[in-house]
């Protein structure tokens, strides 16, 4: 609730400077890799449906869909995110305490919330939601063009079948599920950053903690987006 | 602009301290724990164990975060070590302040930290090769100039030095010392507290008033104008 009404705080130059700072080091230093992944779980899930079952071109793509796009996407990225920028960002705000730096701006008439806390986590949520897209995107069209060179099927035919059965609805959800995950995800980090102890001997642990507590996000997060959908 | 009475904190006490507008303060500390408790007090991060701290005429104590935050804005704060924050570069730091509290637009920005880097004897092109190190990379001086114009730049009505000008060479002292005389004398509303650690830098300061915080259960603060 605190983040909702701090929204105004975005109107601040170096505010906005962070919370693009987290959207570049959470999403588009790791496009790459996620679009590498998702082009490879797209061909996995297509190619196996069709070569190794053979069961055709709309089970292939029903499976890509369900499983790679609804599942996969955001539970690969999130771990993406967590395992890197995650860390990192927590690591940060551990040393910033360490070193008096929240004290300094506490002096200087800075809310270390309005400042650290805010842009991290909305920065948090638009990573993962532009990850996922991106990994959604790269599994559909990347699958679906290896699919083609390893298979006998045509690209077209593959994105004409999806595009027979993707409705608005679960793209929307997914993007809305993302977007809280990725929110949840950056107030763990910053909690773990600011709350928690933290020793530089003590990175594993933390990164260790932060993943499980992640991971027990997102099946909420998940769960409930079901149990709201259904 | 700062009125101190009566305050006992963890590490010091002091009878009584006030800083008026044109003043030069320097304050006194005998340890470095002392100095930054006693900015933490004065500028209200902390509540003292006993008596009253009133900043710009307003009594610390009965003000919430947001308020002290808001009063903190009006002033300039600048520290040697600890100073700056880490991840951002020397630039950054400097336009932090003055940015975030919106003083002008980045042009009008550009303009006065020209004039500031004059003041402290900053040459422009060193400086400006300096503003894109991180401050864990940055010479001792190059971290005290660019805490003492992140904190001038916002143009503030008080300007509090935290053992800013230790272990720098003579002449940088001096420059900042110098810059910090013209920045008040621009304006005679404004003021000044150094906080320092240890009185040898007393002399090169010379400020109009001085306070000595005294160690806890060694009660004989004392000031003199």
């Amino acid at each position: 609730m605190l983040v909702v009404r701090r929204l105004g705080q975005l109107g601040r130059a170096p505010v906005r400077e962070a919370l693009w700072q987290q959207v570049y080091r959470g999403a588009l230093n790791l496009a790459g890799f996620a679009a590498l992944i998702g082009a490879l779980a797209g061909f996995f899930a297509i190619a196996t449906v069709e070569i190794g079952l053979g069961l055709g071109v709309t089970v292939g793509i029903r499976v890509l869909q369900v499983l790679v796009l609804g599942q996969l996407a955001g539970f690969v990225c999130a771990l993406l995110l967590v395992t890197g920028p995650g860390t990192a960002a927590a690591w940060e705000l551990g040393l910033m305490r360490r070193q008096g730096e929240l004290r300094t701006l506490q002096l200087i008439g800075i809310a270390p919330f309005d400042f650290l806390v805010l842009p991290r986590v909305l920065g948090f949520g638009f990573a993962l939601l532009v990850l996922t897209f991106v990994f959604q995107v790269a599994a559909t069209l990347g699958g679906a063009a290896l699919t083609a060179v390893a298979t006998q099927l045509t690209f077209a035919q593959q994105v004409e079948t999806l595009a027979a059965t993707v409705t608005a609805g679960p793209i929307a959800a997914s993007a809305v599920e993302t977007l809280v995950l990725g929110t949840v995800i950056g107030l763990l980090v910053c909690h773990q950053g600011l709350a928690g102890s933290f020793a530089p001997a003590e990175t594993p642990r933390v990164a260790r903690r932060l993943l499980g507590n992640s991971l027990v996000a997102l099946v909420v997060v998940h769960g409930a987006t079901v149990l709201l959908l259904s | 602009m700062i009125e101190l009475q009566g305050i006992e904190g963890e590490y010091f006490r002091l009878a009584e301290a006030s800083v008026p507008a044109g003043e030069l303060a320097a304050v006194v500390a005998p340890t470095l724990a002392c100095a930054r408790e006693f900015v933490d007090l004065a500028l209200g991060r902390e509540n003292p164990r006993r008596g009253t701290v009133r900043l710009f005429g307003q009594e610390v104590a009965a003000l919430g975060e947001r308020d002290r935050l808001a009063l903190r804005a009006r002033l300039g704060f600048a520290a040697q070590a600890e100073g700056l924050i880490g991840h951002l570069s020397l630039g950054e730091n400097i336009l932090l302040g003055a940015s975030y509290h919106r003083r002008a637009d980045a042009a009008a920005l550009e303009d006065r930290l020209r004039v500031l880097l004059g003041w402290c004897g900053w040459r422009e092109e060193e400086a400006r090769e300096a503003f894109g190190r991180l401050p864990e990379w940055a010479a001792p001086f190059e971290r005290a100039a660019s805490a003492w114009l992140r904190a001038v730049l916002g143009e503030p009505e008080l300007l509090v030095c935290e053992d800013l000008l230790s272990g720098l060479a003579p002449d940088r002292r001096r420059r900042l010392i110098d810059g910090s005389v013209t920045f008040q004398s621009e304006n005679p509303v404004r003021g000044s507290v150094f906080v320092l650690v240890g009185d040898r830098l007393l002399e090169e300061l010379q400020p109009t008033s001085i306070f000595y915080l005294s160690l806890r259960g060694d009660f004989r603060a004392e000031s003199s104008a």
